[in-house]
């Protein structure tokens, strides 16, 4: 009887078994990831929106810029805005809870700001 | 001396149960269970490029319009075949809304399976002052 012989059945299965698994948690990480990097970028957008409509009472409304500012935000996008205007700039931020559960952990809240003001005539 | 190697049931031998093979065997059944998943993954990384490039579009697109100025050809060429573009301008609340929509094909050849796609953006309208003279 050959009692040298080696079975290889089932190695290949549990080693394909073992990276797909690991493909499928990358995966489902990279997921992760991605949401908060698009829940980044529509921050991103809110907030330049909200610097915007701040920066357009700028040049005959002043003191008003900031309040207008947090209004459209808040009627938008449902997020209240952190605000600074001077004469020519104003500036936004935003901050909303993560939404990913388990990141949340690490990051739990994401930031966004942006600053707009009057062009200069150079 | 030499020995015969044999499988089979020869007088007075046990049969000699050979596994040789086996693992390339396997290899060759779970290829294309792995190649799912990897492509699997690629779509993902596939789709994410596509939803960032609309949010960040549709960001631009409602500054365009909150201004006042017609989209561009070139904004429109910029966008992934076949995006669909929505303007909802609400001049009492002086915003504009502005969606894209798009379908993306993830599916395999054999398992065809399509998502849609939606980014939103809002922008303030700007007021359009008349030049003078």
């Amino acid at each position: 009887m050959d009692r040298t012989t080696k079975s290889e059945s089932g190695q290949i299965s549990i080693l394909v078994l073992a990276a797909a698994i690991a493909f499928l948690l990358g995966t489902i990480a990279i997921g992760m990831l991605v949401e908060v990097m698009v829940a980044q970028q529509r921050l991103n957008a809110k907030a330049e929106a909200t610097a915007l409509a701040g920066a357009l009472e700028l040049e005959f409304n002043q003191e008003q810029a900031c309040a207008v500012a947090d209004e459209f935000s808040t009627t938008n996008f449902g997020t209240q805005a952190q605000c600074a205007a001077d004469s020519a700039n104003v500036a936004i931020l935003l901050s909303e809870p993560n939404a990913n559960r388990f990141l949340s952990i690490f990051l739990p809240k994401i930031q966004a700001s942006s600053r707009a003001g009057i062009a200069s005539d150079d | 001396m030499t020995s015969e190697v044999s499988v089979g049931l020869d007088e007075g031998k046990h049969l000699v149960q050979r596994s040789h093979g086996y693992a390339i065997a396997e290899f060759a059944l779970a290829i294309p269970a792995l190649l799912i998943v990897v492509a699997m993954s690629v779509s993902l990384v596939g789709l994410t490029i596509t939803q960032i490039q609309l949010e960040s579009a549709a960001a631009l697109g409602a500054r365009i319009v909150g201004r006042g100025d017609p989209i561009p050809d070139s904004f429109r060429n910029s966008l992934p075949e076949g995006t669909e573009i929505v303007i909802e301008p609400d001049v009492e609340a002086e915003v504009v809304n502005f969606t894209l929509k798009t379908t993306k094909n993830i599916g395999l050849i054999l398992v065809p399976y399509q998502i849609d796609l939606t980014a939103n953006a809002r922008a303030r309208l700007e007021p359009v002052f008349e030049e003078f003279g």
